[in-house]
């Protein structure tokens, strides 16, 4: 018997990942064959994941045998309270999405379960892997399953083009994050995680500075911070159940729970930790302008989730590792109810576009409720589970001035948030069709969200993730009304009672006008990109011309070459 | 105990000889000469498989440099991990181009010539991944581009084969004049032809460092090291599919390996006296290497010239393991030699699966056609992805144990390292082009429906790359 439960902690991700192959094979048997294969296996991982947790006695690291002994890896897991409640809540967000891919994927079943199975394998071998180069092996999968998916409708060049920006902007982030693993081997000779906390004190004061940054870099372009964040919105062009799963709950968390597990090394450099709190902060404010501007349901919630990754850094930056877990969970809850409610709309609407929408409120009520649930939640209105998690990290800034700077981006989200919430749901209808509420395999997971939302917050506390819930002061609960109203007030006016005076303010005032562009355009750093990607083009355009295929210009370059050293041993270089 | 790989040698030598006769009976019945031709071709190799494979566990676990007990040829052929994992590389190569080319040569007259010429190629690999001392090496360097040569401007009536191999025969001739330079001057200083004399080299001597960098840049002609890089892709681009499947994969890497088994003594006594300026040469010539390799190919619109420069920056990487003078370093390099002909040739295989006779690979002709045939696609994809470095494959690894060879050699290596893992995030920018255009855009010309044998050696080459992936001690066990 406690072979077979020392197993479970591998089993629910190794499933995943063995059922692959198959997946491709069963979808020759039509969508629903595959579609259950699928759900079999989600929901099998979810339970074995789900009984590791149930049964978890003490914090260890299993190894089930050498992997790489070359590199000294290992095969191995940390099993903890954080790999494993990361792991559960994985595992039911890959079901749920599952279940809902049933009616909203069409065409395309075998690539796209078999990549959703990949992802899913991936992502909870990355959570639970108990040493780095075990962790960037997954690390790298999951970003591969991403990219793909991103691409999932080939047919737009924009899926195209999205699927390799974000592959290459997260790469610039995972090389940084290789080049760290072995500057820490060189180091301590040990790539566990384990190992390399108890061996921090090893470190010199500028190793570890090296090290947490490059770490640190590889973190953002997973978690999509700025400036390695532009992927991100554009990473929309895919399904909205890929958007759910990868680019709101899961992989962008991935950054995330890196810097979590790294906590003690960031807490230890007081460099570190303002770098962290920096960038977190920066794209905190970044993502909610971004999210502001908006006019793409799925962009808002893009850039929402950049601004909500940030302030899981920011937490860290202030130490308070467990409160970013906190709001990484809850994040993750309430951001995927607010995709899959999205892709509720965008299924009856047949737009991304919110000045297309509109009133909808009356004809899809269960996605009405969801969408709200998950405005509200983000906003931090209590008990929903946002609201504990936000406050968990006000109160790790303990009143100083990045609490203010907390409490001025919340109103920031709230003001997004209701923006879009009333855009789409209020207001007046602005399409010729008849929407209604999504087939019963859309409503269940929008419904079950909706209830864990609301919940989720006794489930996560009872992990002791926080402990000072109980006991919050009570301006905590006005602040976020507080929040909340700060957040509707505007919104309200602007899009629900004064509609058409809003537009045409902002379209005759000059300042305005261009502040909108501004933010629809992504705060510029779309041309910083560009101007980069026109910089290897010349360089490349360079390289071509070198090659001229003139056979007496390239024996030139060889005599040249033999001059050359020769002239170098002569001057005693060499 | 004779040393199997003359026995290997003369496998292949045998067969190459034995495939002109067959071509000439066959000649005579008139039909299936490919066939009968590449059947014997391919037995011949695989006897050497066979052969090798049953005699390697005889030198697994012994130290890196060990020398046969007594035997004739004892100074003539060495045999240690590294020698023997490239030369299963270039028969595992051998072997697939084989069998495939016998799908490819339908339209062709010379196909005794033909296998021979491969045959010949594939016994000069051998022989020089062997070579004891610098005659043999020489020798067979010699037999190993001449082969090439023939190979490469195989199909003759076009113009841009011819080209392309009289460029080839050039620089990389020229290089070899180089390299026997090097060599004079080398052994005017240790006074001895065999290779594991070299340990004994006074590195404190300028001429020493001068023979060695001589030698480099002569043997690194063949592959494709920068500034002598320019000749790789027109003849990718001109060579048929088969062939360029056994240069880009065994050829290059051979390259590479030459100058490995020179450093190799070095490494294994004492490498503490190469001299700083010599490293940070061969880091510089890494560096600039991997650069024009990725940055060349960013732009290609020529599917096959792309792939070509993705050799030069492959082979950019390799020379940067090497320039740490480490065990690491070395490992790491033969390692990543391994995986990358693995998979490029396989890239070679997939190509020609798809251009039915088209012999340019202009990338936009090629739209659409993973997308007609979902196996092809698949394949492109899952090449794509190997040859970017991502796991699982073989190359995933050798890539890490580069970066991790160059930050463990400290200092301004690190830079090198970090420099080595942001061109593998340039090399995305065109292999996942491919993917792009290949695999994902609406189909433009007809494509017309491939059977499942044509794409059989993409197949197997993909699956051992696979295995390499996900169970890299299994292959990294035959080399440390």
């Amino acid at each position: 018997m406690n072979q077979i439960l020392s197993f479970l902690p591998w089993s629910f991700w190794l499933l995943p990942l063995f059922s692959v192959p198959f997946a491709p094979l069963v979808a020759r048997g039509g969508h629903k064959a595959v579609w259950s294969y699928s759900m079999a296996v989600a929901t099998t991982s979810l339970l074995f994941s789900a009984f590791s947790a149930y049964t978890f006695e003490s914090a260890n690291n299993q190894v089930l045998t050498e992997w790489v002994r070359f590199l000294s890896v290992p095969l191995e897991i940390t099993i903890d309270g954080l790999s494993l409640l990361v792991s559960v809540v994985v595992s039911f967000l890959v079901m749920l999405v599952v279940i809902y891919s049933l009616a909203y994927i069409k065409g395309g079943y075998g690539r796209y379960y078999s990549l959703i199975l990949l992802f899913a394998g991936s992502m909870l071998g990355l959570v639970m892997a108990g040493n780095l180069i075990q962790f960037y092996f997954f690390w790298e999968l999951v970003g591969i399953c991403s990219a793909l998916l991103i691409a999932f409708w080939h047919d737009r060049e924009a899926a195209r083009k999205a699927g390799m920006k974000a592959f290459v902007v997260t790469r610039i982030g995972d090389a940084s994050l290789l080049v760290a693993i072995f500057i820490a081997y060189s180091v301590l000779g040990v790539t566990s995680f384990t190992g390399l906390l108890n061996g921090l004190n090893k470190f010199s004061s500028n190793y570890l500075m090296i090290f947490g940054t490059l770490v640190f870099i590889g973190a953002m372009g997973k978690s999509a911070q700025v400036p390695l964040h532009g992927w991100l919105p554009d990473a929309m062009e895919g399904p909205t159940t890929v958007s759910a799963l990868i680019h709101a709950a899961t992989m962008v968390n991935a950054g995330v729970y890196l810097i979590i597990r790294l906590a003690p090394l960031y807490g230890s450099s007081v460099f570190l930790s303002y770098l962290v709190l920096s960038i977190g902060l920066l794209s905190v404010f970044v993502g909610g302008l971004g999210a502001l501007g908006a006019d793409d349901i799925k962009r808002v919630l893009a850039y929402s989730t950049i601004s909500q990754l940030g302030l899981m850094f920011t937490a860290i930056g202030l130490g308070s590792a467990s409160s970013a877990t906190y709001h990484l969970l809850s994040q993750g809850l309430f951001k995927a109810l607010g995709f899959l409610s999205a892709g509720a709309i965008i299924e009856t609407l047949g737009t991304r576009n919110m000045n297309a929408m509109g009133g909808l409120w009356k004809s899809m009520k269960l996605t009405y409720l969801g969408f709200l649930l998950s405005v509200l939640a983000m906003s931090g209105l209590p008990p929903l589970v946002g609201f504990w998690s936000k406050e968990s990290i006000l109160s790790a800034a303990g009143g100083g001035v990045i609490s203010y700077v907390i409490i001025l981006s919340s109103v920031l989200t709230s003001l997004y948030s209701f923006r879009a919430l009333i855009k789409v749901f209020h207001g007046k209808p602005n399409f010729s069709s008849t929407p209604h509420d999504p087939h019963l395999s859309m409503a269940l997971p929008i419904l079950i969200l909706a209830i864990s939302v609301v919940i989720g917050s006794a489930f996560l506390s009872s992990q002791h993730l926080v402990n000072f819930v109980s006991f919050l002061p009570y301006t905590a609960y006005i602040i976020s009304f507080g929040i909340v109203v700060l957040g509707i007030l505007p919104d309200w006016l602007a899009f629900q009672l004064y509609p058409l005076r809003f537009a045409s303010a902002v379209t005759n005032n000059s300042v305005l006008k261009s502040f909108k562009n501004f933010l629809l355009g992504g705060l510029g750093f779309d041309g910083i990109y560009r101007s980069i990607g026109n910089a290897f083009n010349s360089f490349s355009n360079l390289v071509a011309r070198i090659q001229t295929g003139i056979l007496g210009y390239n024996v030139g370059l060889l005599f040249a070459a033999l001059l050359l050293i020769l002239l170098l041993t002569a001057v005693g270089v060499l | 105990m004779t040393i199997f790989v003359v026995t290997l040698t003369e496998i292949l030598f045998t067969s190459s000889a034995l495939c002109l006769a067959a071509d000439f009976l066959a000649k005579k019945v008139g039909i299936y000469r490919q066939y009968l031709v590449g059947l014997i071709a391919s037995l011949g190799v695989m006897i050497s498989l066979v052969t090798m494979l049953s005699n390697w566990k005889d030198y697994l676990g012994r130290s890196m440099i060990s020398q046969p007990v007594s035997s004739p040829f004892s100074s003539l052929y060495i045999s240690n991990n590294f020698t023997l994992f490239v030369i299963f590389l270039v028969l595992v190569i051998s072997f697939t181009v084989s069998i495939y080319s016998t799908f490819w040569l339908r339209s062709d007259s010379n196909v005794g010539p033909f296998y021979a010429l491969l045959l010949l190629l594939t016994c000069s690999l051998v022989g020089v991944a062997s070579a004891g001392d610098f005659l043999t090496l020489f020798l067979f360097w010699e037999g190993m581009s001449l082969s090439s040569y023939g190979l490469v401007s195989f199909r003759k009536s076009f113009d841009i084969t011819l080209e392309a191999s009289l460029k080839y025969f050039f620089i990389v001739g020229l290089g070899s004049l180089i390299a026997l330079f090097g060599i004079s001057l080398m052994y005017s200083l240790v006074g001895s032809l065999e290779l594991d004399s070299l340990k004994n080299l006074p590195l404190g001597d300028p001429i020493a460092i001068l023979g060695l960098t001589m030698t480099f840049l002569g043997f690194g002609a063949e592959a494709a090291l920068a500034p002598l890089h320019t000749w790789l892709p027109d003849v990718y681009s001109a060579a048929s599919t088969p062939v360029a499947a056994m240069i880009s994969g065994a050829v290059t890497g051979m390259g590479v390996f030459g100058p490995i088994k020179i450093l190799q003594p070095i490494i294994s006594s004492d490498a503490s006296g190469v001299p700083v300026n010599f490293k940070l040469l061969l880091a510089i010539i890494g560096l600039a290497t991997m650069l024009i390799g990725n940055l060349g190919g960013l732009y290609q619109t020529n599917l096959r010239r792309m792939l070509g420069y993705s050799t030069i920056a492959q082979t950019g990487y390799f020379v940067s393991a090497l320039s740490t003078f480490s065990l690491l370093g070395l490992v790491a390099a033969v390692f990543a030699i391994w995986n990358h002909g693995i998979l490029k040739s396989n890239f070679f295989a997939l190509t020609g699966s798809v251009e039915e006779g088209y012999e340019g690979g202009e990338l936009n002709r090629l739209r659409g056609a993973g997308r007609k045939n979902k196996g092809l696609g698949v394949l492109f994809v899952l090449s794509s992805l190997g040859m970017m470095g991502s796991p699982p494959f073989g190359l995933f690894w050798s890539e890490i144990l580069i970066v991790e060879s160059l930050v463990m050699a400290g200092g301004l290596f690190i830079a090198l390292g970090a420099a080595v893992a942001f061109n593998m995030v340039i090399s995305i920018g065109y292999y996942y082009r491919v993917i792009n255009t290949v695999v994902f855009e609406e189909p433009q010309n007809e494509v017309s429906t491939l059977k499942l044998r044509q794409l059989s050696a993409s197949v197997a080459l993909l699956t051992i790359s696979l295995i390499a992936g996900i169970l890299p001690q299994l292959f990294l066990n035959l080399i440390t």
